[in-house]
């Protein structure tokens, strides 16, 4: 599959080498492990989905250092320094998805068993075996997909993803990945999608494999694993348009992703957040639909994994480019209170936890930390594989480690000791988009551009460089030092949490059109709402720079932004 | 070929602005090339112009405009064109960084809807003060590139009955 994508097939290369090298018992050439007769099936418990199998392919991998990993890696990064018992972990979360993508492949079994046993039915997705061993094999497929979502996470989750799009590596292989699928993916997603490609997962399953009983796999099963399928459906496609559906349970607008983690976020910070997830599974449905083929990216892709399969021809006045027939995931009209639940669910998630200043305050001062280590590898010329490789060694516990606390550079040291210790930078600033001044468009326009990729950046740094020159001017304790240097040292920077994003959700009306979730109840008034009153632009220092932080924000934002009013800034100033 | 606008204040970043519309103007000077936000701000004003709905809801409109634009246009236009990339899993083809930005417009509070159906955006009009602000400083490439966009979009988007 990855032949014409050669970081992508580098860095999955590397991969197999890193994990032969560091867990040889696993993934090395003379692997002994599993070790022990396997058993078919094993029951887990879990808090929110109570008493659950996990079978034997799935058994060999959460058994291995790949799955373990995840135990030591918080599910919500650093929210538990405000939220203390949020403490659970990629590893509960990996295995509750694994739980209810099989639910929701059940419910949709049950009600288009006739439709799900044609699509296994057909030659290409067969690969010869009958439709019931067949469905057998997608849905463990499926199971698959979902334990290993999140194996290319590092230390504290997505406060570090963030800084993956800082190694060139990464950038590069995540273009191949949103080419060989045909839609754009970040470079958080490459790491997992590797892994399951990896030669180490394959022979780790196959090893496993004859560690089962012969007695313990059943007629009607098939349990040849197709792994090229197992990793498009982690980046939500599949290895045959008719499978589509598949890749829409692991990541979509309504994936298994989004229905364990929200729960389990809510649950576990002790917030009474809940949505219907019985209905959901009564209601769940899947539909025929088509997915046009554009820049022919589909066929390529079947193509690369070996399905002999055409484009359908443009209709006229209807679909204008090549297209696929598809079978999507869809709620219909009627689940929609369901989605409803859902949407206030992931809003009320960001108010509480993901945008609360205090998380993100110690996401953003781990985020300029992980930035200055980056830096500093590749100042001391590190690869970016190297690179890549530490990322998928660290846990959260790393943070006590060499690399961080224990480093041998003082900054990199003390900065771990503020996180691990919550010595946490304070909120100077909160900009809101909705606060008024005369020339408000001014403010407006700052927002909206902070929203616009390729002003984004720059204009950050921009602001960043006027706050820095700013507290060298007035400080002190800062003279002599550069605009970077005087920031780092004052704990300052500017924060723009990524706002919620509430997926295009498609539901299900029986016949075209379908409809948007914002047809049946304000979605767009809700996030805008919610960004309008409770999304903010931070700026952030240590309480021993505050003073300093709040004359010099003024005037970077006097000079950057153009705003000058008095009452603005009484407005947006966080008063002790 | 840079496409963007005209004028440049003292070639530094975070001047000194001489008056309001001078700062009001900034968005535009940070740029050197015509980005995504540009067009679909400048286009806006223009289509509104010309009595076509600024389609929100249904976004596909706004998408087959954009794809059409690469198609034609991307060769001797801006280069934010040639990298834009429309995903192939919809119905049409779908450019999430569009939608970002077509979503930002109504939850920056920059452009309103019409509510309860979210048909068409509202333009503020304080804010388009400030994008007519920038039009007068656009390029006479920009402007013909613009113009060309402004016809695929006449073929694309639905006009108000009485325009």
């Amino acid at each position: 599959m990855l032949e014409s994508y050669p970081k992508l097939r580098f860095i999955t290369a590397k991969i197999d080498e890193d994990l032969a090298a560091r867990h040889a018992e696993f993934f090395g050439a003379q692997a002994s492990r599993p070790f022990s007769r396997l058993k078919r099936e094993k029951v887990i418990h879990d808090p929110l989905w109570g008493t659950n199998s996990y079978y034997w392919p799935e058994l060999a991998l959460i058994d291995s250092p790949l799955l373990q990993r995840l135990r030591f890696i918080h599910q919500t990064g650093l929210a538990y320094h405000v939220y203390p018992s949020a403490r659970h972990s990629r590893f509960e979360h990996s295995l509750g998805i694994v739980t209810i993508a099989s639910r929701i492949f059940e419910a949709l079994f049950e009600r288009y068993s006739g439709t799900i046993l044609t699509i296994a039915k057909e030659k290409e997705i067969s690969h010869g075996r009958d439709s019931i061993a067949t469905a057998h094999r997608l849905k463990q497929e499926l199971r698959l997909a979902a334990l290993l979502h999140d194996t290319g996470h590092s230390l504290f989750s997505h406060a570090s993803e963030r800084v993956y799009s800082r190694i060139g590596l990464l950038q590069d292989a995540a273009e191949e990945l949103s080419d060989l699928i045909g839609k754009e993916k970040g470079s958080g997603e490459v790491l997992s999608f590797c892994i399951a490609k990896s030669k180490s997962v394959a022979t780790l399953l196959e090893r496993a494999r004859q560690k089962v009983r012969l007695e313990d796999f059943r007629e009607n099963e098939d349990w040849d694993i197709d792994l090229d399928n197992v990793a498009l459906l982690i980046v939500g496609s599949a290895g045959h348009p008719h499978l589509q559906f598949m890749g829409d349970i692991i990541s979509s607008g309504l994936d298994a992703d989004k229905l364990d983690y929200m729960l389990r976020d809510a649950s576990s910070a002790g917030l009474p957040l809940r949505y219907d997830l019985e209905r959901y599974l009564y209601t769940v449905a899947l539909e025929s639909d088509y997915m046009v083929d554009v820049d022919s990216a589909l066929t390529k892709l079947y193509a690369a994994v070996g399905t002999k399969i055409s484009a359908r021809s443009p209709v006229k006045d209807r679909i204008r480019l090549p297209y696929y027939d598809t079978y999507r995931l869809r709620l219909p009209k009627r689940a929609s209170s369901t989605m409803e639940q859902i949407v206030i669910c992931k809003i009320m998630l960001f108010s509480y936890i993901y945008h609360h200043q205090k998380v993100r305050a110690a996401e953003g001062l781990l985020e300029k930390l992980l930035t200055r280590i980056t830096d500093d590898w590749k100042s001391r010329s590190i690869d970016d594989s190297a690179a890549v490789l530490k990322f998928l060694g660290y846990d959260d516990c790393s943070i006590q480690g060499e690399d961080f606390l224990r480093s041998s550079d003082e900054e990199i040291s003390n900065t771990s000791y503020r996180i691990v210790n919550r010595i946490l930078p304070r909120e100077v600033y909160r900009f809101s988009p909705a606060i008024s001044h005369s020339g408000g468009e001014l403010i407006k326009e700052f927002f909206l551009m902070l929203r616009e990729r390729e002003k984004r950046a720059g204009l950050i740094a921009e602001l960043e460089k006027a706050l820095g020159d700013e507290l060298v001017r007035i400080d002190k304790r800062l003279a002599g030092k550069t605009a970077s240097e005087a920031l780092w040292t004052a704990g300052a920077w500017v924060d723009v949490p990524k706002p919620p994003n509430v997926e295009e959700v498609e539901l299900s009306t029986g016949e075209y059109p379908t409809v948007t979730i914002e047809n049946l109840f304000p979605i767009e008034e809700w996030t805008e709402a919610y960004q309008a009153h409770r999304y903010y632009v931070r700026v952030y220092a240590y309480s021993e720079y505050v003073d300093s932080a709040i004359r010099a924000t003024r005037v970077a934002v006097e000079h950057i932004i153009g705003i000058r009013e008095n009452s603005f800034f009484d407005s947006c100033l966080r008063k002790r | 070929m840079k496409f963007g606008i005209s004028r440049s204040v003292g070639g530094t970043k975070g001047v000194n602005y001489r008056s309001e519309a001078d700062a009001a103007a900034w968005s535009y000077i940070m740029a050197e090339q015509l980005v995504l936000g540009d067009v679909v701000r400048q286009l806006a004003l223009l289509m509104k112009e010309e009595g076509i709905v600024l389609a929100f809801k249904n976004e596909e409109p706004w998408h087959l405009l954009f794809f059409r634009m690469k198609q034609e246009l991307a060769t001797d236009g801006p280069s934010f064109l040639r990298r834009l990339r429309f995903d192939a899993d919809n119905r049409y083809p779908r450019c999430r960084e569009l939608s970002e930005f077509l979503h930002a417009l109504h939850t920056t509070c920059t452009a309103g809807v019409e509510n309860p159906y979210f048909d068409e955006l509202e333009l503020d009009q304080d804010v388009t003060r400030v994008w007519r602000e920038a039009q007068q400083h656009l390029k006479p490439e920009t402007k013909q590139f613009l113009s060309q966009s402004l016809r695929i979009a006449c073929e694309e988007f639905p006009h108000k009955p009485n325009a």
